[in-house]
């Protein structure tokens, strides 16, 4: 079962709905990754709220996969992590480093949106 | 186990008990099974005598209790007496009774609870109802010796007796520390709920004030609270005073870290203010970083600046208003 990756103006939508195996999660990855390229998204939120175990593997998917995210142009921020799964992960030492995130999908979007806005002032600053 | 053990020995015992009394019987006197269910269950004023002397002689052994009180009174004890001997009347029976029946122990035993959970609620404390119960023991024993007509089976039914009582001693200081044992976990986790309130401060931010020692168990229920208190009212902000911590310590930073951390995961930015200037001191000196926190001097520049982080201001009235 595919993840749906859905359109939203210029950013990406991806709402995990269930548990994923370590394959599936790279599946994940690699089509995010190209539909961003594909579809010239400057940024991406993924919604991750059904997600009731996530494990060191798919810690790293996710943080792999803002990294790439940002090598192909696009911002990403992770939403609606449960707390049991935010202490675990802190409990790890693993954080989720170099990826935003967010309460809800509505501050998600808020986010990635400020996200953009700042990388658009940046870019108009450097040209004066 | 070992009480098991025990019981065992003691009843054997108790077994050549029975035998002794029987003979005393055929001799058409009264065997000393007798005496002892009649001293149980009538009560005469001998023992009342004995026990009330034993309980003082008791007392007067403690010596920091010189100065108090009988802990309970002769009428008192009177009251109590009548309530308390039928029921070791009817123990000392089932004693006989439980070597055939494990139903007959089971009952004893329920018996045993019920009367330690009548004389507890009478609010002695423990060292008071050891002296009321070892030294009706005494009483008892000594009176049943008094009475007894025949030698015969005498110690093995004093034995019967001193087991009885035993018993019952030890279920009563069973139901006295389990008692204290609840008590003290029901305080343990109010005192927890005490002392980690989450504060709605604002639409978006809440305040999370500690107070005293931050050992791990309370860390890691401080952190769940606070996660959970998050998500509950989807605040951004989250203002976490640790004025009333008195050490900060490597352990509490480190559990500082993984607060933050987790609640950063879940998208709430935490402001850790209150650190006071030997805390400040001591976390340098140790060498930890405490870069990658926000901190704030004081409660009120945390709150400011969690204002800040939400896009708000705390402004005077007229300058806002012109």
């Amino acid at each position: 079962m595919k993840i749906p990756i859905l359109k939203l103006g210029d950013v990406l939508l991806a709402s995990i709905q269930f548990e994923l195996t370590d394959g599936a999660a790279l599946e994940f990855q690699s089509d995010l990754i190209q539909a961003a390229e594909s579809t010239r998204a400057q940024g991406v939120v993924v919604d991750i709220t059904a997600l009731e175990v996530v494990d060191t593997f798919i810690a790293r998917v996710i943080n792999d996969t803002g990294s790439m995210l940002q090598l192909v142009g696009a911002r990403v921020v992770v939403c609606g992590i449960q707390p049991p799964v935010a202490l675990t992960l802190a409990e790890m030492g693993r954080e989720l480093i170099g990826v935003e995130t967010a309460l809800n999908l509505e501050q998600g979007l808020e986010k990635v949106r400020r996200m953009i806005a700042l990388d658009v002032h940046e870019l108009r600053e450097s040209r004066n | 186990m070992e009480r098991g053990g025990e019981m065992g020995n003691v009843k054997s015992n108790a077994g050549g008990g029975y035998g002794s009394a029987a003979v005393g019987q055929k001799d058409g006197q009264e065997g000393v099974e007798e005496t002892v269910v009649r001293v149980l269950s009538e009560g005469p004023p001998e023992l009342f005598e004995s026990w009330l002397e034993g309980l003082r002689s008791f007392e007067g052994g403690d010596s920091s209790s010189s100065s108090r009180p009988a802990p309970i009174g002769a009428n008192e004890l009177r009251e109590r007496g009548k309530e308390l001997l039928p029921a070791f009347a009817r123990l000392f029976a089932s004693v006989s009774a439980d070597e055939e029946s494990p139903d007959g122990a089971e009952a004893s035993a329920a018996l045993r609870r019920e009367v330690s959970a009548g004389l507890i609620e009478q609010g002695l404390t423990a060292g008071e109802l050891a002296a009321v119960v070892f030294s009706l023991k005494y009483a008892v024993l000594e009176t049943v010796r008094s009475e007894a007509t025949t030698g015969r089976g005498l110690d093995a039914e004093c034995m019967r007796v001193s087991k009885v009582i035993d018993e019952f001693a030890y279920s009563l200081f069973e139901s006295i520390s389990r008692m204290r044992e609840e008590v003290i976990a029901l305080q343990q986790r109010s005192l927890l709920e005490l002392s980690t309130p989450v504060i709605q401060l604002w639409d978006e931010i809440e305040l999370m004030p500690l107070i005293g020692m931050i050992d791990t168990g309370r860390a890691q229920q401080m952190i769940e609270r606070l996660l959970n208190s998050i998500v509950e009212t989807q605040s951004r902000v989250v203002v976490l005073d640790v004025t009333g911590v008195p050490i900060i310590d490597t352990d509490v930073a480190r559990h500082l870290f993984k607060t933050v951390a987790a609640a950063r995961m879940l998208g709430a930015e935490v402001i850790v203010t209150g650190i006071r200037p030997e805390a400040a001191q001591t976390l340098v000196r140790l060498g930890i970083d405490l870069e990658t926190l926000r901190t704030s001097g004081t409660l009120w520049s945390g709150v400011a600046r969690a204002f800040r982080l939400i896009g708000k201001q705390v402004a005077p009235l007229d300058e806002g208003g012109q």
